[in-house]
């Protein structure tokens, strides 16, 4: 079985359901989700093509790319969390209702 | 090895698969969850163990935790209005016939030429760990202050 191969194809559909998940879902935490799983398809193509190369620069780049993307869900679920906490305070000045599903 | 770099990719993909079908946001977590651990299999499975135990530390039991609790901090009212009721379900069938069309695409390749995994050792991690310490030492120091920041923005604004 070629490795390549299967790397990309797992890679590549992870990414596309995460792609999926961001345009079909109207739910913020799940647009956060998809992103979460396109940034892991892009980890792993990332990480098994350091290996492949003996690159140490693609682990640390990995590396980073977790932490960022931890960052970002953090701010992400911040963010989520103020919007609902105005809806919840005064309903009807809720700005982003429409993405609520 | 390389039957169980495919065996984790795949339930990786069934894992997100899942999740895009799932009715409620806790269920779709989960489904993140095992594709996250999935993940960190395949990392261990090329010769990443510190990769893997980061993805398992950091992903499965830190942002995880954070996005269970977003779930379900939400008043019942919300929770009710936010299950994903307008979402057309025949549009989650294009995932798995997307899958099934790279794997027909991809198929004469995953099978002709044999390949064996990449093995990357104990010499690329500790590669990283000096890069680290030396010409990504601003980049990690940037990120790092990204970190902080970004823990700083969930103290409530009191005033």
């Amino acid at each position: 079985m070629n490795a390549d191969a299967l790397a990309w194809t797992c890679a590549s559909a992870v990414f596309a359901v995460g792609t999926g998940f961001l345009v079909l879902r109207r739910q913020l935490v799940a647009m956060v989700i998809g992103v979460e799983l396109m940034v892991n398809a892009a980890n792993i193509l990332l990480v098994f093509h350091a290996a492949r190369r003996g690159d140490p620069e693609g682990f640390a780049a990995a590396l980073l790319v977790l932490a960022a993307a931890a960052a970002e869900v953090v701010v992400g679920l911040t963010l989520i969390l103020a919007v609902r906490r105005g809806e919840s305070e005064s309903p009807e000045t809720g700005h982003l209702r429409g993405l609520a599903g | 090895m390389t039957t169980a770099y495919a065996v984790c990719g795949m339930l990786a993909v069934v894992f997100a698969v899942a999740a895009l079908f799932q009715r409620t946001l806790y269920g779709a977590a989960m489904c993140l969850l095992g594709v996250l651990l999935e993940t960190a299999a395949l990392f261990v499975l090329v010769g990443a163990p510190m990769l893997g135990f980061l993805q398992v530390l950091v992903y499965a039991g830190a942002v995880m935790v954070l996005i269970v609790i977003a779930i379900l901090s939400s008043p019942p009212r919300l929770a009710e209005r936010w299950a994903d009721d307008s979402f057309p379900r025949w549009c989650a069938w294009l995932a798995p016939a997307a899958l099934l069309g790279a794997l027909i695409a991809c198929g004469p390749s995953l099978c002709a030429a044999p390949s064996p995994l990449p093995a990357a050792g104990r010499a690329l991690e500790l590669g990283m760990a000096r890069l680290f310490f030396g010409p990504w030492a601003l980049a990690v120091e940037t990120v790092g202050v990204l970190v902080l920041v970004a823990s700083l923005s969930v103290l409530r604004e009191e005033t």
